[in-house]
């Protein structure tokens, strides 16, 4: 049986150390951070910045929204068009729809958002709305 | 400046730079076979063509690519290998690297040919 396979995986003892160890053995197997559609949020003071590792989404699909403080972001994973006659041997790869809906910390400038969708690395800029930056006052001294 | 602060701006000014290894990490992939070929699909954001090295020596698909180097300085990459029956013919196959994702086919061999070996007689 083993001789009739196309493809087998070869063991890989770094990973497999290194995958014991992150996550003591209790994780599956492929379920790095990096794997999972995760998106991580930064706030650099002026604006969020929220990033993810989408791959192969299809881009025409992909929706971000804004609705107060809420953002939503929602896409479909484009797939292949496959014959009648396929044999799986692997299947790990995310398909289908997926949606993230993140709560921001402040009020965002709505006008100012930027997307941009790269290497399959979607990244959001949303800066902060004028209300929600601090505002320096200034001390008459008399 | 407070004592806190002087202490963190005298941290950062001896920041060592230290040995930075590549972190590993396995992309998930998809291997599907159709009549004609072998199709494997990995899952491999965050990497431009250059970083990617795809190599198949003695049987054996290494899947090797490097992350274009985040703001955090931290480097990262994928590393993943596969054993190839002799069904398949590596030489012929052809990849694309689009969205993050990589596709790969390989098309198969009609019939494995067995080697003949030439014997020849020396008088």
């Amino acid at each position: 049986m083993f001789g009739l396979q196309l493809v087998n995986e070869m063991a890989n003892m770094q990973r497999e150390m290194d995958q014991l160890f992150r996550g003591f053995g209790f994780s599956p197997t492929y379920n790095s951070a990096e794997n999972q559609n995760n998106f991580k949020v930064f706030d650099s003071g002026e604006s969020f910045s929220v990033e993810g590792s989408v791959p192969g989404l299809d881009s025409e699909k992909l929706d971000i929204s804004v609705l107060g403080r809420h953002l939503t972001i929602s896409g479909e994973f484009s797939a292949a068009e496959l014959p009648p006659d396929v044999r799986w041997h692997r299947q790990e790869r995310s398909g289908g729809k997926f949606e993230q809906k993140l709560q921001l910390s402040a009020d965002i400038d709505t006008e100012k958002i930027e997307a941009e969708y790269r290497q399959g690395i979607l990244k959001i800029n949303l800066p902060k709305a004028a209300s929600a930056l601090p505002k320096k006052i200034a001390i008459n001294v008399s | 400046m407070n004592e806190n602060q002087v202490m963190a701006q005298n941290q950062q000014e001896n920041k060592i730079d230290r040995a930075n290894p590549i972190l590993h990490l396995t992309p998930v992939v998809d291997i599907y076979e159709t009549a004609e070929e072998l199709i494997v699909m990995a899952d491999l954001p965050g990497v431009e063509e250059p970083g990617l090295k795809l190599e198949v020596s003695r049987g054996v698909l290494t899947l090797e690519a490097e992350i274009e180097a985040a703001e955090s300085g931290k480097k990262r990459g994928y590393y993943r290998q596969f054993k190839l029956s002799d069904r398949i013919d590596a030489d012929a196959g052809n990849a694309a690297l689009k969205d993050g994702v990589l596709t790969l086919r390989l098309p198969k061999v009609a019939k494995p040919k067995p080697k003949k070996i030439v014997v020849k007689t020396l008088h």
